[in-house]
């Protein structure tokens, strides 16, 4: 920097102002405006400058606006090579088995158990208002639901497939068995054994349910062990650690992954709550008036628009959206 | 905000401190220096659309580069060094108005201004002006209302930049005092707002 020991002065304001002011130049006049007085000696210059008949003034926007926008220009720059990667392996699926967990877990504490603490080192995806699907280096995908993220370290994928999460995720894995996926969950662990669709669900109570779709997960703790199978649920109780097992799955909770809905038979308002939870919206209606109403549809990769049309036309109602809230207005089915 | 933490080549990295340090570190560069970064490619460029991309676009190099780089040292340099060279790019490839190296509104002073008070106003800053020493003048209107770059003066009236320099500093400090009252109450003015 040879400006460095260059006195500010109406020369070098001028210089700024009239944008020929080098790099050096620059910082250099933004360290003396750290002083107030200066900042003010400066802010004279500068009006003085936009009193000028040829002036536009510049008007800097918010800067937590700007902020959003440049976060949202490094992930698309990023997005495009992931989307890539999903194709490729949308093709390689049809030759692997592919095992799938889903997991709600509500995390607060840090990985506690002392063996694991230098290990883990945690690469977080994270998935903030909206669900999100990502890649893992060994071709696993991973749908994460709102307010969910899993981390995992550096060595992920070396020996074997460790990670850690919270929230709710749907994994789609790659079967490797010299590697194993593990999921550490504090004390408890979840294992990928068999190579077939699983599903793993952790509810709100900090308990942890895993269903499985086909295939076969481990889920242990020190004390307890649990092999869960094709359409079942493992289900761990945080309070005192036990395991059980029960034998149904919940498709319908998982429709923000799989996109598939199988409503049978089922409560309007029940399946609505499946709805919401899976397009991350609040849908709305009239308990008293839609207790008895019954829908009996199975819906896969459709929009939340036509089934809602489905839902319309069915019951001869019908909604209106604002934000993120639906209303459904109608008679229902007294 | 761990939003930012997504890259694979994140796996390279040895500690997650790092990671949310660095992550932190962007964030507090970013609070610490756009609005800075703002001002200075606005004075190049002097459109705000522009100087808006122009710091954006050195906000995602520099994040592109965050690995290559001794954090958080050499940022500041880095920032404004890019947004230099992107300012200078961008008056470059502007071909409206050719020989306008920056964006100049002309404006008939006084004329298109109804208020009797701001038409006053105008007079008196054009008076000051026309008051200043003759090569003072000629040198400040080149550059504050034709909007040329300090080379391009200095080519047209043969005369060194330094030459240049000099004269807008004189020119800023004669009508900084000339019109010290209308500086001052335009800061109160925008005191009030």
């Amino acid at each position: 920097m040879d400006a460095e020991n260059k006195k500010i002065d109406a020369e070098l304001i001028g210089k700024y102002l009239a944008g020929e002011a080098t790099p050096e130049e620059a910082m250099q006049l933004q360290d003396w405006l750290a002083d107030l007085e200066n900042q003010e000696e400066f802010e004279h210059y500068n009006r003085l400058w936009n009193l000028m008949p040829a002036s536009i003034p510049a008007t800097v926007p918010p800067s937590q606006e700007v902020w959003s926008q440049l976060q949202s220009n490094i992930n698309k720059r990023r997005s495009a090579p992931v989307r890539r990667m999903v194709t490729r392996l949308s093709v390689a699926a049809s030759i692997i088995a592919v095992v799938v967990i889903l997991a709600i877990y509500f995390l607060n504490q840090r990985n506690s158990s002392p063996s694991n603490k230098d290990e883990i080192t945690l690469v977080t995806r994270e998935a903030a208002d909206e669900k999100r699907t990502d890649t893992l280096k060994d071709g696993s995908v991973i749908t994460m639901n709102k307010h969910s993220h899993i981390s995992y370290g550096p060595e992920f994928n070396n020996v074997k497939r460790e990670l850690t999460m919270s929230g709710e995720a749907f994994f789609s894995v790659v079967p490797d068995k010299s590697r194993p996926f593990i999921i550490s969950l504090d004390d408890l662990t979840v294992e990928v054994v068999g190579t077939s669709f699983n599903v793993s669900r952790f509810p709100l109570t900090d308990d942890i349910e895993v269903q499985v779709q086909t295939g076969i997960v481990k889920m242990y703790t020190k004390a307890n062990l649990l092999m869960v199978k094709k359409g079942q649920t493992g289900i761990y109780t945080r309070k005192d650690g036990t395991l059980k097992l029960k034998d149904t799955i919940d498709l319908n909770s998982i429709g923000y992954a799989t996109n598939s809905f199988y409503f049978n038979d089922l409560s309007l308002i029940e399946a609505c709550k499946y709805l919401s939870h899976a397009f991350n919206v609040d849908i709305k209606l009239d308990q008293e008036k839609f207790r008895d109403c019954r829908v009996t549809a199975q819906f896969h990769s459709k929009s939340l628009n036509y089934i809602l049309e489905v839902i319309n036309a069915t019951f001869n109602c019908t909604y209106k959206r604002e934000g993120n809230t639906i209303q459904i207005h109608g008679k229902g089915c007294q | 905000m761990i939003v930012l933490l997504q890259a694979e080549s994140f796996t390279n990295i040895k500690h997650v401190q790092d990671h949310i340090r660095l992550e932190e570190s962007y964030k507090q560069c970013f609070d610490q220096y756009f609005e800075r970064l703002y001002g200075y490619s606005f004075t190049i460029v002097g459109d705000n659309a522009e100087a808006k991309d122009i710091v954006q676009s050195a906000f995602v190099k520099l994040w592109e580069k965050r690995n290559d780089m001794n954090w958080p040292s050499a940022m500041q340099a880095y920032l404004y060094t890019t947004v230099y060279r992107l300012s200078l790019n961008a008056i470059r490839n502007r071909k409206i108005r050719e020989g306008h190296h920056k964006k100049i509104v002309p404006m008939q002073q006084g004329e298109e201004r109804n208020i009797p008070e701001e038409k006053e106003k105008g007079i008196r800053i054009q008076r000051a002006i026309d008051d200043l020493p003759p090569r003072c003048k000629e040198v400040f209107y080149k550059s504050r209302m034709e909007g040329k770059k300090y080379a391009v003066i200095a080519t047209e009236l043969e005369i060194s930049i330094k030459t240049v320099e000099a004269q807008i500093g004189k020119a800023l400090k004669i009508l900084r005092e000339q019109l010290a009252d209308l500086i001052i109450s335009f800061l109160i003015y925008l005191i009030i707002q």
